[in-house]
């Protein structure tokens, strides 16, 4: 593809930021929508966004800024669906719950829902670059450029509120089990 | 899932937060349950070249020119150059707002602290109309976005159930596995699971379900004295001020004022010695909240455990468990050494809640004893006492150590800084206690029946007394912020807490009309004139 960007070596370097970094960009973009086509359009916007970026700044970590822009994208984007509210992504939908059951997603997906629907955007991007990502603590501090210690903080303060101040998710983890027999 | 994984997860979070031990029980079924739900995102080679494709026809319309400037580390040089300089002007900065009595006190850029009177309905409307309402908001009221949306009248029975069931008081359904590990386990765990089998293959079998409903037997409600002022947390935004102090350094090898609109959003300061603590100022929340620096207060032994005989070594007894007073003297030491005017709180109170399960198991010699003491001191406003969503105070939080005998954390401090608005007042005696009656602002009264006779449904009735007044936190969001509110409630206690009841000991109503009125909604939505719908246990389970 670095033929078709540019002949510069800088071409080829965005090429491989794309290569290396595409399917995670990609699955986080999809766990934050819940929506293939729409994960794929906005990877798109996310590369274009960081390849123009990258014509203008330096950038340390271009991972933890494809992470952010990426973030950014995904707020727009609900942003244009729904201007008066303050959408962060799909689990912030009042109407997500029906949406999922249109999605070829798991049972168990539909029940979690319910417990990611009750933490903060923030948190959710916690549990599911930790969870779902399988991203190490030491790297999700990076993409998020903050302190491993805050993010392990934060991520054991998420899945506390969960168990805590949720404490639905019992019932609804029991249930799980039991459809699942 | 693998019990390694699963082992690895929960070492990684206990090695910052040994507190989530005492969870460990139900951490072990929820992250394997978080992990099976990761929907299936469809990514393949196809899906690399579909997109690179679509990417490269996007940049010939634009034009684009070739990259001109290389990849190169970027904040490096600031936090490697002047990590301490930066860390002790941030602290001198903003310590004077936490520790008002330090010597490093500066000049106060926000000297007017206390509580402000604003116009009636100031902040503007207190229910969910019009706005999203944040996940705390919801934890508190149950008022879930889904509740009040539009598509909610019609949603799925799946849905409804869940939500509702987010704060339901029906018990939630208990399994017992059948394994020797599950021997060992407290009896009073909810949905007590191994762990090191997968969940969907243990033997379980299903507790009665227990239906709670509420009858108020209090004194009758008094109303000529209740509050009608709403509190909103005022944020200074101190975040610029500082960027703009720092702005003129120039730091090898960039100058910091060839940045514009530079802010402060977020800092740590770790003490670099045994037992360190680490401070996090987060300039946005305008709070600042202390925590142990992990590193230094690890316990070498303990670390190299490789077994449960080696771990239970350090586990934490009974005898370990200090007084109430002995802890409130350590955190009230913590406090005025800090320089904290404590006289903004009430008085400091230890959560016991883990008493109550030891009491009940039955299996005391292997009952996993908390390792700090958890002492809330609650926020008072206008001498008001501030509660959480559970009608419990809340305030600042300060963990004492049980082993090492020292504060590990407190959290989270915040300026003494309020506006009040008033707002219109519930006047009606009845239509507060009804509402207590159907499970207030943070519970929801559903009841479960099983058509097919498989389970053990039972109906129990719970005594609500007398309630205090006191303020409930909340948030809402306007204008694309959120506010941090504080409105007056009352909270009605459960009498008599039956052994195997697992809601809120406190009911809250809210006296707000807004609020009142929304909740009131909710509960039309759910209920056929006033009685609660049943819903099919059956429904929930598919």
């Amino acid at each position: 593809m670095a033929s078709n960007f540019n002949s510069t070596i800088n071409a080829a370097a965005f090429d491989r930021l794309y290569e290396k970094n595409i399917e995670a960009i990609y699955n986080f973009l999809f766990y934050k929508t819940l929506n293939r086509e729409t994960a794929a359009d906005l990877a798109q916007e996310v590369f274009l966004k960081a390849w123009r970026g990258l014509k203008k700044n330096n950038v340390e970590n271009p991972k933890a800024w494809l992470y952010t822009i990426s973030r950014h994208a995904i707020a727009d984007y609900y942003k244009r669906l729904k201007p008066q509210a303050n959408i962060d992504d799909f689990w912030d939908l009042a109407d997500s719950v029906n949406l999922l059951e249109k999605l070829d997603q798991k049972m168990a997906g539909e029940k979690i829902i319910h417990a990611l629907k009750k933490l903060s955007s923030s948190d959710r991007d916690l549990l599911i670059m930790r969870f779902w990502l399988d991203l190490p603590f030491a790297e999700i501090a990076t993409h998020l450029e903050k302190n491993e210690g805050a993010v392990k903080m934060a991520c054991s303060r998420a899945l506390k509120k969960i168990q805590t101040e949720a404490p639905f998710i019992y019932f609804l983890l029991l249930a799980g089990q039991i459809s699942n027999l | 899932m693998n019990t390694k994984k699963i082992n690895q997860y929960l070492e990684e979070l206990y090695q910052f937060d040994p507190s989530l031990k005492k969870h460990e029980q139900i951490l072990r079924q929820l992250i394997p349950q978080l992990i099976a739900a990761k929907p299936d995102s469809g990514f393949n080679p196809e899906l690399i070249q579909k997109i690179k494709s679509h990417l490269e026809q996007s940049l010939k319309k634009t034009n684009y020119k070739s990259m001109t400037k290389k990849i190169v580390p970027f904040w490096q040089p600031v936090l490697t150059w002047s990590a301490g300089v930066i860390a002790m002007l941030f602290l001198a900065l903003t310590i004077y707002q936490i520790f008002p009595d330090n010597q490093a006190q500066i000049a106060n850029k926000n000297p007017e602290t206390g509580v402000k009177k604003v116009v009636a309905s100031a902040f503007g409307p207190l229910n969910s109309q019009g706005n999203v309402v944040t996940s705390d908001t919801r934890m508190i009221g149950g008022l879930g976005s889904a509740n009040n949306s539009p598509s909610a009248q019609n949603a799925p029975e799946l849905k409804e159930v869940s939500v509702t069931a987010s704060d339901s008081l029906a018990t939630p359904l208990m399994t017992v596995n059948t394994t020797e590990e599950n021997d060992l386990m407290p009896t009073n765990i909810i949905g007590m699971g191994g762990g090191e089998t997968e969940l969907r293959n243990e033997k379980i079998m299903i507790m009665p379900i227990i239906n709670y409903s509420f009858k108020y037997q209090g004194e009758p409600l008094d109303l000529s004295q209740v509050s009608k002022t709403v509190y909103r947390r005022i944020k200074n935004q101190n975040g610029f001020a500082i960027a703009n102090l720092l702005s003129g350094l120039e730091i090898d090898p960039i100058k910091l004022n060839s940045f514009s609109n530079l802010k402060a959003t977020y800092i740590s300061l770790a003490e670099d010695k045994p037992f360190g603590l680490t401070a996090s100022f987060d300039f946005n929340d305008d709070s600042v909240s202390i925590y142990s620096n992990w590193e230094k207060w690890a316990n070498p032994e303990r670390d190299k455990c490789q077994d449960e005989a080696c771990w239970s070594r350090f586990r934490t007894k009974y005898e370990d468990i200090p007084e109430d007073s002995v802890a409130i003297q350590a955190t009230n030491d913590f406090l005025t050494n800090l320089g904290v005017d404590i006289s903004r709180y009430g008085e400091a109170k230890v959560n016991n809640s883990w008493r109550r399960w030891y009491e009940q198991t039955t299996d005391k010699a292997n009952y996993y004893f908390p390792e700090i003491v958890n002492v809330v001191y609650p926020l008072l406003i206008d001498g008001q006492e501030v509660n959480n969503s559970a009608g419990e105070p809340d305030g600042l939080l300060v963990n004492y150590n049980i082993l090492e005998k020292r504060v590990s954390d407190a959290s989270t401090f915040t300026p003494y800084n309020y506006e009040a608005s008033e707002y219109e007042a519930e006047t009606s005696a009845d239509r507060l206690i009804n509402l207590a009656e159907a499970g207030g602002w943070n519970q929801f009264s559903y009841h479960l029946y099983d058509s097919s006779g498989e389970v053990e449904v039972e109906n129990r009735e719970l005594i609500l007394g007398t309630p205090r007044q006191g303020l409930i936190r909340f948030w809402t969001y306007q204008n694309n912020a959120s506010q941090e509110l504080f409105a007056p409630a009352l909270i009605f206690p459960v009498l008599d807490v039956p052994a195997d009841y697992y809601g809120s000991t406190n009911i809250i109503v809210p006296l707000t009309q807004d609020l009142i009125k929304e909740l009131e909604e909710r509960n039309t939505q759910y209920s056929q004139g006033g009685v609660i719908s049943p819903i099919s246990i059956s429904s929930v389970m598919r």
